[in-house]
């Protein structure tokens, strides 16, 4: 079995000499020492665990939303305690200051009024809810759960990507991959120590109870799913199970006299905290979209009352709008009076004049993005498309350049991955996940997505892309 | 002007429905030439009733009711003290503005909801020849007489929810697309202006009824807000009284709610409005503080089902606290 490491670009687990990078060194080692026959044997092991326990998500545009595994590796990615560190940090002022942001744009404003942010921006987004201008959630908290993506640039340094404020989803697989390769591969785990990420459901728990509306002991908490068909019906399943809290559909839930119930077997139950899955315009059909049977009618008024906790709050999206993004440093030296620790992507905005020249006359060299858009969907990846792909996305591009946005391909790094006998170099990204609770906590894991195509700088589920079990390091004691 | 309005809005349905939840917008606005004395909004069934204010400053009402019912019953009694205002928009000197509207005018200088940007819309807005206006006075005008002579007032031809496509395809409709294509218009040619969500008190009633209405407010660099009725082609005077702003119908409209239960709904709205001649209504004796419909806990057709008295649904909802 071979090794082979990246040519060009920033390799996680090769320096630029092709020599192994120090703390690779171990499990490098140990996969070594298995044979090619017990490497086939462990791989069966490894499919027949994830079929068992039915790890799946939905795929749209093909056919109709089919339903796949999500592609594991095996060979897991190691980040050191400093590298962790400083992404703790940086995703913990990110996370604060965009709730900051929040909570100013339905208050007071003070970011569009001093031109820190264009008002057109924000006034001109579907995601701005003026319906909740002056409805403050509990402690002022909009975004219990976020996912952050990162890269690492050609130099090894991380870059966040975007930010995921709405209703980020993959922490399931984060812990998933790791019941799955202890299963499949203790051995790894002996030379390392590798921080938890089992105590997710419970730091989740904990982030919500707190987010309760004030003066309820012992608050309740719901899972709200738009259902089976959704794409991360199983996550939605697998967080209700572990936190230990029920699991509901729009229809299980009832307003009465503004306060939110759950019809049970055993009559009705308040519920305190709702940890929504489902997109704002869907909570209620009262004050969003009167069309939509998912809702439950009256929520948002319970809400506007202070008799139940939605997370994320309502309104939250317009943060994950792709042209908040470049906004970001001003922000945090905004609200916080710091410098970004996290450096971010150089991004230009259709809605500028002299970017949309730029993105035009560019189009091949460039990553072009919908700023609503997720997932991978509406998006050009210039270098790697056709000419008759970037044709077709130019129309589209001029017809509303104001809906996109453009970045430079980020030469991002690779990660040795299992694939047809061999270890090749695969592009990774990361998405650490963050909960806003007592204070904001960065859970020391996340998902590292890979794109499983040589050469791919797509690693999005719905795309084809696979997962790894993310190492986080403890701090060696000195 | 001193005027007393009644606004009763009666909804009705074919079938018991098991849940009601509504929002209404029927307070009049308390501000600079409009003064609110007094406000009664009186319900049945008997459900406690919320008032909150939207991003506009609009008083939004809102209440649920959830057990069966075939019938709510609302009754909004206001009491205003108007006046005309003095700045006229017709005469309005200004001129079309050219920079892009700062914050606070932003939302109402954009097409949205029913208010659709369309070569139809764009075409008219060429046709009346907006863009050449000297000043908004005279752009006022010109939206003013060609809407009168291209547009006519009709019933029953457009919906609640028909959008200036809809008008310009028909030519025929009421107040609230009057005003939406009027926004559209005006918008499209770079002034900021807002829908108004209001009554019209008529004097001579037996002719023309008193009604909800609606009609615009636009900006002038110089004047502020300045109203204008596209409807009728004239300034608004004291016989307009202003409930909701919005950046069209969508944002004001009188009730929007939601309903659970397979039966077709009607509604009856009828507004009453005369001279007041006291500021304040006639203190109401306990009995008269809602009114009486009934609702019940399962189903009337099935059997055994028992009416709730107004004592016994107060006090199944005190326990669900």
């Amino acid at each position: 079995m071979d090794w082979k490491h990246a040519s060009q670009g920033f390799d996680e687990a090769f320096d630029s000499k092709g020599d192994i990078r120090p703390i690779y060194e171990e499990l490098i080692g140990t996969f070594r020492g298995l044979s090619e026959q017990e490497l086939v044997r462990r791989e069966k092991l490894q499919e027949m665990s994830l079929v068992n326990q039915g790890i799946t998500f939905t795929v749209y545009g093909e056919e109709e939303g089919v339903e796949r595994i999500f592609p594991f590796d095996f060979v897991p990615r190691i980040i050191s305690s400093e590298d962790w560190n400083l992404v703790e940090r940086g995703i913990v002022q990110r996370v604060t200051a965009i709730n900051h942001f929040l909570v100013d744009l339905y208050s007071e404003q003070h970011c569009l009024r001093e031109g820190i942010v264009p008002h057109e921006l924000i006034l001109g987004s579907d995601e701005f809810r003026r319906e909740l201008i002056g409805t403050r959630p509990r402690h002022g908290i909009y975004t219990h759960v976020v996912g952050t993506d990162l890269l690492r640039d050609d130099h090894g340094g991380f870059l966040v990507l975007e930010d995921n404020c709405r209703n980020p989803s993959g922490v399931s697989y984060v812990l998933e991959n790791r019941n799955l390769l202890f299963r499949v591969f203790p051995e790894l785990f002996n030379r390392y120590a590798v921080r938890q990420v089992e105590r997710y459901p419970q730091m989740l728990l904990e982030a919500l109870r707190y987010s309760a509306p004030r003066g309820r002991e012992n608050p309740v908490v719901a899972v709200l799913t738009p259902g089976i068909y959704n794409s991360a019906y199983f996550e939605h399943s697998f967080l209700a199970r572990e936190m230990g809290v029920p699991l509901v559909e729009g229809r299980d839930l009832i307003v009465e006299d503004d306060q939110v119930f759950m019809r049970t077997t055993r009559g009705k139950q308040r519920v305190d905290v709702i940890y929504r899955r489902i997109d704002d315009v869907y909570l209620d059909p009262v004050v969003f979209e009167m069309n939509s049977m998912l809702g439950v009618p009256g929520l948002i008024h319970a809400y506007r009352r202070g008799n139940v906790a939605i997370a994320n709050a309502p309104g939250a999206g317009i943060a994950d709008n792709k042209s908040i993004y470049p906004y970001v440093p001003d922000l945090i030296r905004l609200y916080l009076d710091e410098d970004i620790i996290l450096p971010q992507v150089h991004t230009w905005l259709g809605r500028r004049e002299d970017d949309r020249k730029y993105i035009s006359e560019h189009l091949p060299e460039l990553v072009v993005k919908l700023c609503g858009g997720a997932g991978g969907y509406g998006m050009l990846v210039g270098p790697t498309a056709s000419a008759a792909e970037i044709k077709a996305f130019r129309a589209q591009f001029d017809a509303r350049p104001q809906d996109y946005i453009a970045q430079p391909l980020i030469e991002f790094s690779h990660h040795p991955t299992y694939t047809g006998g061999n270890f090749a170099p695969r592009r990774v990204d990361l998405r650490p996940f963050a909960l806003f609770g007592d204070g904001v906590k960065v859970l020391p894991g996340g998902l590292t997505r890979v794109a499983m195509e040589e050469g791919s700088y797509v690693v999005n589920s719905s795309q084809g892309g696979g997962s790894k079990d993310t190492w986080i390091l403890a701090e060696q004691e000195s | 002007m001193l005027l007393e309005i009644e606004h009763h809005l009666k909804f009705s349905y074919e079938q018991f429905i098991r849940e009601s939840h509504l929002e209404v917008r029927v307070e009049p606005r308390s501000q600079s030439g409009q003064i609110l004395h007094d406000f009664r909004l009186t319900l049945g069934p008997n459900a406690r009733i919320t008032r909150f204010e939207d991003w506009m400053g609009n008083a939004v009402h809102w209440f649920s009711i959830t057990d069966y019912h075939n019938r709510i019953e609302l009754l909004v009694q206001s009491i205003v003290d108007t006046l005309t205002d003095q700045v006229k928009p017709l005469e309005c000197m200004d001129p079309i503005p050219s920079e892009p509207a700062p914050l606070p005018l932003y939302d109402f200088t954009l097409c949205s909801g029913p208010i659709i940007h369309s070569d139809a819309l764009l075409q008219l807005q060429s046709e009346l020849g907006l863009s050449n206006a000297p000043s908004i006075g005279e752009c006022v005008r010109m939206l003013g007489d060609g809407l009168a002579s291209k547009f006519e007032y009709q019933k029953n031809v457009t919906r609640f929810d028909s959008t200036t496509d809809d008008f310009l395809k028909q030519r025929g409709g009421v107040c609230q697309d009057f005003a939406h294509l009027s926004l559209g218009l005006l918008r499209t040619t770079g002034i900021p202006c807002r829908y108004v969500s209001g009554y019209l008190h008529v004097d001579t009633q037996d002719i023309e009824p008193s009604q909800s209405h609606a009609w615009i407010e636009l900006w002038s660099p110089a004047n502020g807000w300045m109203s204008f009725d596209p409807t009728h082609n004239r300034q608004p005077d004291e016989q307009y009284v202003i409930v909701g702003y919005g950046r069209s119908y969508n944002d004001v409209p009188p009730n929007q709610g939601i309903y659970s239960g397979a039966a077709a709904e009607r509604l009856d709205a009828k507004v009453i409005t005369r001279p007041a001649t006291s500021r304040e209504h006639p203190q109401l004796d306990e009995d008269s503080m809602h009114i009486d419909l009934p609702v019940y806990r399962e189903p009337p057709e099935r059997e055994g089902a028992a009416e709730l008295t107004a004592g016994e649904a107060a006090a199944s909802q005190q326990q669900q606290q």
